[in-house]
């Protein structure tokens, strides 16, 4: 049975004034799937991220949600649509509690206040935050912040949910807490599509990688095999001068 | 057609004012990012400053501009030091500063004047060129003069000196400058003096054309205003030659259309610019897209 | 947001001890009735600039047309202020949106100063506009006593109208920040990007936020047009008195919280038309340097407005017991 990708990604591409950011870049994620995007500092993976997002306009492609075509949605929309993400650097609602950052996310299908403000206490549970609901954004610390990124997201009921780095920065247990909080989540039925850096993270948590170079996808394929793929060694440490 | 020529000269001179009031302007929002509603005070300052330097030192105004210029360089320091600084981190208050101090200002000069109208000769009073039909007074030369040369300076000063460049540095990315090493704050200070002191310099040079009243200064503040967003954020060119538009728009729209609706013509046409090109006709793009929270 | 109900019935309550202590003087029962109006606007303008993030110093063009409005329809054609409101009301709520729609992608200053110019145009165009606003002479509402004139001839009338008003803006800003819109608005101030990931319509709600709070304005302004009964362009456009005094009075008691902008009117509005009274005659101008000073060192000393000032208190309290 032909099944239509969950979510399509087909020749996105974008350049700035002659440098080529993004360069034709194809794949895709099927429903529940975990799928990780790595490549060196500079490849791209972010402003790919923000493509996708609608927080850019490519120059050429298609991006496509449960069959539904993104393409002139704006981010927003796209929000609406399922597709949540994640920014590099956390951007909280710094003036407002953990709470009614979570609200902000939850009010988008709950437009009532009762309805939101439960669903937000609930994301909040999910990601460990509830014991600082009532604090202000500005006083979390930044793995808190990071989660509280991870819970105004999830409060948005999303189908596929696009992290950006999300552990950077962290230490080992909390590495190892977000990932438990992750497959749990992922085993509720939501679909992955992270950026990461740190490997170990990319190998414990994902079925799938996609390796982007200065731009280009040069590799795809589970993460034993790209892990101990010459090219994507090369990529990261640079060729050897023989 | 000569009536075309009147109407072109009034403009052009009407822009040398208009850019001279707002160079100084100019580089203290392009560079601080603050409306700075107390701009027009310091013209207002550099103003009376002449009649001071007249009535006690004997002074021509276009003397006492060695006197007055400094005095509100230093003004400007204090100004920055004092009130703008300390609130860099909250914009909404920085505004609200300095609209305390343009209430501040104007009301002390008028207690001090008891609102008594002044005005200041100068030797150069009654003399004019003579273009055809067309007389250009010398006051109004002077300043066409003034701007021109002080916009050319300017110019040079951002472009060759190390001071220059900083100044250009932190208007175009806060951030990246502070990284390089630059001391914005010394910037931000020094830039607010060298702005209040060519504040002071247009209000030496316009005491010998208008009557000074403590007030006088909301006369130029909002078109100082629509001038520099005009021409664009942190450009001298873009001060100069938005000064220029503003007067020659003025002078044939107060012609051709109605005198009374001038002012309002002129703000028509700085929205539509603003809407259009927000980065004005010389300024950066994405300048303008520095909001409130992304300074400092 | 977190306050209980029962705390802003009080402070509703505490607002009205000023009115059942002074109306009987007339000199304090004109400032109380300045007082009351003005933290209206202050709130009403607070929706827009406070909670949406959005700086505006034009909204004098909405209280104008306000009251030009609800002037005109009142000297026209009878229509009784109390029904003449709401025109003004739905005219400036669409003006509202259709001229800051075009400035929304400018931010802070530039939007600041592009808000000043719409406020310097509606001032050009009034004294232009002679048929609709009378001109630079503007337009007279004749002295005839009536609740349904919106005239009163006992003044506590119109402090208990002001009143009347500002427990309205009050009560609409408290359901707001217990609203959709309202949190919207707050996503917006802080971070737009952040917001539009969160599935908000940014320009929509900017709008919806300028729509309620120039609506709101200009009801204030109709009802300044039936308590002064003179109406004219140096009042009603005037910066310092109106448009940008909505920002100070909010800003000087606490932008972005409900009920700073009442504390702020509540401090500005009396203080400053005491000096008027005390300091005016003398040496002119003195009352304002005063007021100047003032502002001066509210804006050094307590940054986040008398709000922010009386919150840190709580704050520092709290944390030692």
């Amino acid at each position: 049975m032909s099944q239509a990708a969950f979510f399509s990604v087909r020749g996105v591409a974008k350049h700035f004034a002659g440098l080529v950011a993004v360069d034709q870049v194809s794949f895709d994620v099927r429903r529940g799937e975990i799928v990780s995007i790595i490549g060196p500092n500079g490849a791209g993976k972010t402003t790919l991220f923000n493509l996708l997002t609608g927080q850019l306009k490519p120059d050429a492609g298609d991006v496509s949600l449960d069959g539904r075509s993104l393409n002139s949605s704006r981010p927003d929309q796209r929000a609406r649509l399922g597709l949540g993400r994640t920014f590099q650097i956390a951007k909280p609602l710094i003036a407002l509690t953990a709470l009614e950052n979570a609200m902000v996310g939850a009010f988008l299908h709950r437009p009532r206040f009762r309805a939101a403000q439960e669903k937000a206490l609930q994301v909040l549970e999910e990601v460990g935050l509830a014991a600082r609901a009532h604090l202000r954004a500005a006083e979390l610390t930044l793995s808190e912040r990071r989660r509280l990124e991870v819970a105004r997201a999830l409060a948005l009921d999303p189908q596929i949910i696009l992290l950006d780095e999300v552990m950077a920065g962290l230490n080992a247990s909390e590495v190892g807490e977000s990932i438990a909080l992750f497959r749990r989540l992922n085993s509720q039925g939501l679909t992955f599509l992270i950026i990461e850096h740190n490997l170990k993270v990319v190998r414990a948590f994902s079925e799938r990688v996609i390796v982007l170079d200065h731009g280009v996808k040069i590799a795809e394929g589970s993460a034993e095999q790209i892990l101990n793929t010459p090219e994507v060694i090369r990529a990261y440490v640079g060729r050897r001068k023989a | 057609m000569d009536t075309v020529l009147n109407v072109l000269v009034v403009g052009i001179l009407l822009g040398g004012i208009y850019g001279l009031v707002s160079i100084g302007l100019n580089l203290i929002f392009g560079v601080i990012r603050i409306v700075n509603f107390a701009q027009g005070e310091l013209v207002m300052l550099g103003m009376y400053g002449a009649y001071l330097a007249y009535t006690m030192l004997g002074l021509d105004p276009y003397v006492s501009v060695l006197v007055v210029v400094p005095a509100l360089f230093v003004i400007g320091l204090v100004m920055q030091r004092l009130v703008i600084q300390p609130l860099q981190n909250e914009p909404s208050m920085q505004i609200f500063a300095t609209f305390a101090l343009l209430i501040l200002l104007q009301n002390v000069v008028l207690a001090l004047t008891r609102g008594q109208g002044y005005s200041v000769p100068t030797q150069v009073a009654g003399m004019g060129l003579e273009l055809g039909e067309i007389r250009i007074p010398a006051t109004r030369l002077v300043i066409f003069l003034a701007v021109t040369t002080i916009a050319v300076l300017l110019h040079l000063f951002l472009m060759h000196t190390l001071a220059g460049k900083s100044i250009r540095a932190v208007t175009q990315d806060r951030q990246a400058a502070r990284l390089m090493g630059i001391n914005v704050e010394r910037t931000f200070t020094v830039t607010f003096g060298i702005g209040a002191a060519l504040a002071g310099l247009a209000g030496v040079l316009l005491a010998p054309i208008y009557t000074l009243s403590p007030g006088i200064g909301g006369n130029f503040i909002l078109a100082a205003f629509a001038v520099v967003v005009l021409g664009g954020l942190g450009s001298v060119a873009g001060a100069y030659f938005g000064g220029l538009i503003v007067g020659l728009v003025e002078a044939f729209a107060g012609f051709y259309i109605d005198p009374e609706l001038k002012q309002a013509i002129w703000f028509l046409i700085f929205l539509a610019v603003l809407v259009v090109r927000p980065t004005g006709l010389f300024g950066q793009v994405g300048a303008e897209e520095v909001g409130f929270r992304e300074q400092g | 947001m977190r306050t209980p109900l029962r705390l802003y019935a009080l402070g509703l309550a505490a607002a009205m001890v000023p009115f059942v202590l002074l109306s009987h003087d007339l000199f304090w029962l004109n400032i109380l009735i300045y007082m009351y109006l003005f933290a209206g606007l202050a709130v009403a303008w607070n929706i827009i600039a406070g909670f949406g993030g959005q700086f505006s110093l034009g909204h004098g063009v909405f209280f104008a047309v306000g009251a030009y409005m609800t002037a005109r329809l009142y000297l026209n054609w009878g229509i009784t202020p109390w029904l003449g409101l709401i025109p003004g009301a739905l005219v400036c709520a669409v003006l509202g949106a259709l001229i800051f729609l075009p400035t929304f992608r400018l931010k802070g200053s530039f939007f600041a100063i592009a808000t000043l110019a719409f406020n310097e145009v509606g001032f050009v165009f009034a004294n232009y506009l002679e048929s609709v606003t009378g001109g630079p002479r503007g337009l007279q509402v004749p002295f005839r006593a009536a609740w349904s004139n919106m005239i009163f001839a006992d003044p506590r009338g119109y402090a208990l109208l002001m009143f009347a008003f500002m427990a309205v803006c009050v009560a609409i800003s408290i359901a707001l920040m217990r609203s959709r819109l309202g949190y919207y608005l707050l996503a917006v101030r802080e971070d737009e990007d952040a917001a539009r990931a969160a599935g908000i319509d940014v320009t929509g709600v900017k709008l919806r936020g300028t729509a309620l709070s120039a609506a709101l304005t200009a009801i204030g302004g109709g009802l300044f047009a039936m308590y002064v009964r003179t109406i004219d362009p140096p009042t009603l456009f005037s910066l310092p008195d109106i448009g940008v005094k909505f920002a100070l009075l909010a800003l000087i008691g606490g932008m972005g919280t409900i009920t700073g902008p009442v504390l702020g009117a509540f401090l500005i509005v009396p203080v400053e038309s005491y000096l008027r009274a005390v300091l005016g005659g003398e040496w002119p101008g003195t009352h304002l340097i005063v007021l100047g000073f003032v502002m001066l060192l509210a804006a050094l000393f307590m940054r986040h407005g008398v709000a922010g000032a009386l919150d840190s208190l709580w704050r520092r309290w709290r944390r030692r017991t």
